[in-house]
């Protein structure tokens, strides 16, 4: 049953290292480029005695398996389509749902595998693949940065999976909605009853988790007496829950909203 | 062998009927012989592209009539026992068919029943002309 | 459950609201086994309802499907073949991929019989759906319907696109499929092939069965008594509300009426109006459904659901 998705994800992440790729021989193109300077040492680096911990690096491609993800999100939508052949299988539909999200999970893991691969291959050419170091952190930021990209997946599954179409329509409204309510929390004043809804609201938000995902500053919020924390100063092992459970709740709502589809 | 039938699926006349009056036809000219084997249902079917229930039941009809036997797993034959006698019925069956139509449509151009007699005449003397008959 | 006893198509009093709209009105319709039945109606009739419902595309808003004597579960797509009106192929997906996809789901795929049937349909496997003719694509969903070898179909219009060769040869398969204890509900706009293949028809208009019966029972008993009188035509004498005539039709001297059985009596009576002339038309298929759901001009020619 796996099988259609699989042939659809060997295109999607056929595209995906497509871009890498091309972004590799500009690359190369630009070093190679007569009087070019490579300034070595950025923002990574800095602080850690000139070595980069893999930590880093993971929670900044995080960004990558979230946009795959973003693609993927819909992949029930675009079954619709065509769902009276899906659904004259003899497979029962919550089977076929949880076969297409966990192979797509499995298609964002390798998503991030293939952007730290890109990475890490850029590093190579510099001859500086030794300043990589393994952090603590490394291991953790992977799992919440992962956890990130399946909470969009998931969220994006729970609207899209039910209708007929308009599936692109979602995705584009979600980035636009996700990247102004991030910021909004900081931008608004404290203490206001709307400021204390976008910091609620943003516990949806995948692109606040990314924005916390390695940054720590402080922000608690409270208003009329109730106390809501921000993202930003929930411990890593909250977040850490938050994000994954959100994922795995959004995906099985949209497995039995696509279940209950009437077309 | 199924080719020598067929039938016409727009017409108002029942299909099963159509098989009926086909295969009576075929007994009576000698085109089907005694003993002869009839095609299966499912080949006779998928011959003349008809549904098989509705040869299913030509057959059952036939057989009824005396004018086929079917033996389980050997399949439908025409009928040797007396089958003289059955192919003269088959013959009046036809002929009786033939016939009811024609008259129908005489009576339906608004001829009564002396002037049909008169129409009929004049055709026999046309193919059965004075001299000939038997 | 034996399967000899069991209807294997039972719709019960079902009925199919979308909103206000009453799609489909208490349909009752038992198919039995070895039939062929041809489920034919204006567009928006209901047809369409009736097998989402049917394949659980669509919950009935009351009454009852049931496949072999029991709802719809997965399992029993591995012995029912459907082919949907509107294309459900993956565009980007080549035949042979479409074929994959049924080796590996179904455990009652054939391949030897896929093979047959692509050769039948001379389906190009190698090239993508979406760059199949219409006639190929409609191919090729016959091909996939029928490589389970089922042994109940559900067809929706299975022969759009298709030239008269490959029309016969889905007629040809259906049949086959009949022959050898298949139960086949089918859609046609094409009510020739409806009248060749069906033993049984059934007629929806506006969500309600009104003629059910088979092909040849029902050319059997409906008529046409037309009578051809000398002056104007007398006082039809309460005919009109005859329950063997369905519809009365006068066009000056000559008087039409549709009778739905004992066309010999109907005659009969109006006989004793003194017409010239009396005399029963047989009606072909095509002639009893267009009386059936009368002004077919009315009907909407799109939107069938």
């Amino acid at each position: 049953m796996v099988y259609v998705e699989l042939l659809r994800l060997r295109k999607s992440l056929m595209w995906y290292t497509g871009v890498f790729a091309a972004l590799y021989v500009i690359f190369l193109l630009s070093i190679h480029a007569p009087g070019a300077t490579v300034h070595i040492g950025g923002d990574i680096s800095h602080d850690h005695n000139g070595s980069i911990p893999l930590g880093a690096l993971l929670a900044g491609l995080a960004w990558c398996p979230m946009i795959f993800a973003t693609v993927l999100g819909v992949s029930l939508n675009r079954e619709n389509e065509g769902v009276e052949m899906v659904w004259t299988k003899p497979v029962a539909r919550e089977r076929l749902a949880l076969g297409y999200i966990l192979v797509d999970l499995g298609a964002i893991v390798v998503a991030y595998f293939i952007a730290l691969a890109f990475v890490m291959l850029v590093l190579a050419t510099l001859g500086l693949t030794g300043l990589v170091v393994v952090d603590a952190s490394a291991a953790r930021n992977f799992g919440l940065g992962l956890g990130i990209a399946f909470m969009w997946y998931g969220l994006l599954q729970a609207a899209t999976a039910w209708n007929r179409g308009r599936a692109g329509l979602v995705v584009g409204l979600s980035w636009a909605v996700f990247i102004v309510l991030a910021p909004l929390a900081r931008i608004i004043p404290a203490g206001t009853w709307l400021h204390t809804a976008v910091v609620l609201i943003n516990y949806v938000n995948p692109m606040a988790y990314m924005s916390a995902i390695s940054s720590h500053s402080a922000g608690a919020t409270n208003f009329s007496g109730i106390e809501v924390r921000s993202l930003n100063d929930l411990s890593f092992e909250l977040r850490f829950a938050l994000v994954w459970t959100i994922g795995v709740v959004a995906s099985v709502i949209a497995i039995f909203s696509w279940k209950r589809m009437e077309v | 062998m199924s080719a020598i039938f067929t039938v016409d699926p727009r017409s108002g006349v029942p299909l099963y009927l159509q098989v009926i009056e086909q295969v009576k036809r075929h007994v009576a000219l000698g085109s089907l012989a005694p003993g002869e084997q009839l095609p299966t249902v499912k080949a006779l079917a998928l011959d003349l592209t008809i549904n098989p229930n509705t040869v299913a039941r030509a057959y059952r009809d036939l057989e009824r009539d005396g004018v086929i036997e079917t033996s389980p797993g050997r399949g439908s034959f025409v009928s040797s026992n007396g089958s003289s006698a059955n192919a003269h019925r088959a013959i009046d069956d036809v002929a009786d068919s033939i016939l009811n139509n024609a008259i129908r449509e005489v009576k339906n151009l608004g001829l009564d029943r002396a002037q049909v007699t008169a129409t009929f005449e004049r055709q026999l003397d046309r193919w059965f002309p004075i001299g000939e008959q038997k | 459950m034996n399967a000899t006893q069991t209807i294997p198509v039972a719709i019960t009093d079902f009925t199919k609201r979308y909103g206000a709209q009453e799609a489909v009105s208490n349909l009752t319709l038992d198919i039995e086994r070895g039939s062929i039945c041809g489920l034919l109606g204006p567009n928006g009739s209901g047809k369409t309802t009736t097998f989402k419902c049917l394949l659980g595309f669509a919950r009935p808003t009351s009454g009852s499907m049931a496949i072999e004597g029991a709802p719809l579960t997965p399992a029993t797509f591995e012995y029912l073949g459907y082919v949907p009106e509107r294309s459900a192929l993956y565009e980007w997906m080549t035949g042979a991929q479409h074929l994959e996809f049924n080796r590996r789901t179904f455990k009652s795929y054939d391949p030897k019989r896929a093979a047959e049937l692509v050769d039948l349909f001379k389906v190009d496997l190698k090239k993508r759906v979406g760059k199949l003719s219409k006639g190929q694509h409609t191919a090729l969903a016959i091909v996939l319907a029928f490589s389970t070898r089922p042994r109940i179909l559900i067809l929706d219009e299975p022969a759009s696109g298709l030239d008269p060769m490959f029309q016969r040869a889905v007629l040809d398969l259906i049949i086959e499929a009949a022959a050898n204890g298949a139960t086949v509900v089918f859609s046609s706009h094409q009510i020739g092939q409806v009248e060749r293949a069906a033993d049984r028809v059934a007629i929806l208009k506006n969500g309600k069965l009104i003629v059910d019966g088979t092909v040849d029972s029902l050319k059997g008993s409906e008529k046409i008594v037309e009578a051809i009188f000398d002056q104007m035509i007398p006082d039809l004498n309460g005919l009109a509300v005859d329950p063997r005539i369905s519809r009365i039709v006068r066009s000056g001297r000559i008087l039409r009426a549709y009778v739905n059985h004992d066309s010999e009596g109907v005659a009969r009576r109006i006989n004793e109006l003194a017409p010239k002339n009396v005399s029963i038309l047989d009606l072909s298929l095509e002639d009893i459904f267009i009386n059936a759901v009368g002004d077919v001009a009315a009907a909407s020619p799109n939107g069938d659901r």
